[in-house]
């Protein structure tokens, strides 16, 4: 029976210590154990486009050109400066300033949707070019590897705006904390893989 | 555990837009950096995912372990794409 007091307090404790020091809520290395799985995968996928791209080098370089680079440019300009006004949110969080929690989560909303026309935008222009998944080996991928990444992008965005919402009823810095936190590192993560997936697909190539 | 601070984070920031910038700057005048371009762009993305990983992410202060195993996966990442990269001949 003392056992059994031990164990449930023991496994109490595990569940309400913070996973970062000074950090409530346990749910960091859960999300974090997600995003390294995620960013695992992609890396697969990174080495099968270029395994791929050595055996039509040729092919693969066309193809590369004929992308938009300032268009790729200006997203990862979005989406760095969107993650900094996360980084702002969460700080604002972490002092309990609703207000200002909510503002940041907005600004960051609102220039990360800049990256989603761009997307629309790149995609209608190719497609109105004939180019789709069937064009060759390169746009399979490109049509892969970037639509994977935006319905993650989609996610974020679903994820920002619920946080948004969330914090106009909660304390900012209750448990709601861990949600924007959370919420913040998948954010970032949407962001590191735009950072790798463009110069590969958009710059291998240049001339 | 000290967080990133909002000076701090917006240093990170300019140098994120700053990296970014140089990218397309090199990739636009080609002879700067001539048939290593690919390789300079790689290694400049490398740098931009680790300063958003330690810094946005503040893995600098997480459990060593998350920080290395996220270091590795940017490093190796760039260092993949980089040799098959050159094993084709480069540019």
């Amino acid at each position: 029976m003392n056992d059994l007091v031990t164990i449930e307090a023991a496994a109490l404790q595990t569940r309400e210590a913070p996973d970062l020091p000074g950090v409530p809520g346990a749910r960091v290395p859960g999300i974090l154990t997600f995003i390294l799985a995620d960013v695992l995968v992609f890396g697969l996928l990174f080495v099968g486009f270029m395994v791929e791209r050595h055996g039509q080098l040729a092919l693969f370089d066309r193809s590369s050109v004929t992308l938009d680079v300032r268009l790729g440019l200006l997203n990862t300009l979005i989406l760095v400066t969107s993650g900094l006004f996360v980084v702002l949110a969460v700080h604002a969080a972490r002092e309990g300033r609703a207000k200002a929690t909510r503002n940041w989560l907005l600004a960051s909303f609102a220039v990360g949707a800049g990256f989603g026309v761009n997307k629309l935008i790149e995609y209608g222009d190719k497609l109105a070019h004939g180019i789709s998944m069937l064009t060759n080996d390169f746009f399979m991928f490109y049509y892969v590897l970037t639509g994977v990444h935006f319905l993650h992008f989609l996610a974020g965005m679903v994820v920002l705006a619920v946080l948004w919402f969330r914090a106009s009823r909660e304390a900012v810095d209750g448990p709601l904390f861990g949600w924007i936190e959370s919420g913040g590192l998948y954010w970032h993560m949407v962001d590191l893989l735009w950072i790798v997936i463009f110069p590969m697909l958009y710059l291998l190539g240049a001339q | 555990m000290t967080h990133v601070s909002p000076a701090m984070a917006v240093r990170v920031w300019l140098f994120l837009v700053a990296a970014t910038v140089t990218s397309g700057w090199l990739v636009e005048h080609h002879s700067v950096a001539g048939r290593w371009t690919a390789a300079a762009v790689m290694l400049v993305a490398a740098l931009k995912g680790r300063a958003v990983l330690l810094y946005f992410m503040e893995l600098k202060g997480a459990p060593r372990a998350w920080r290395v195993a996220f270091e590795l996966w940017i490093w190796l990442c760039a260092a993949v794409i980089v040799a098959l990269w050159a094993l084709g001949g480069g540019a």
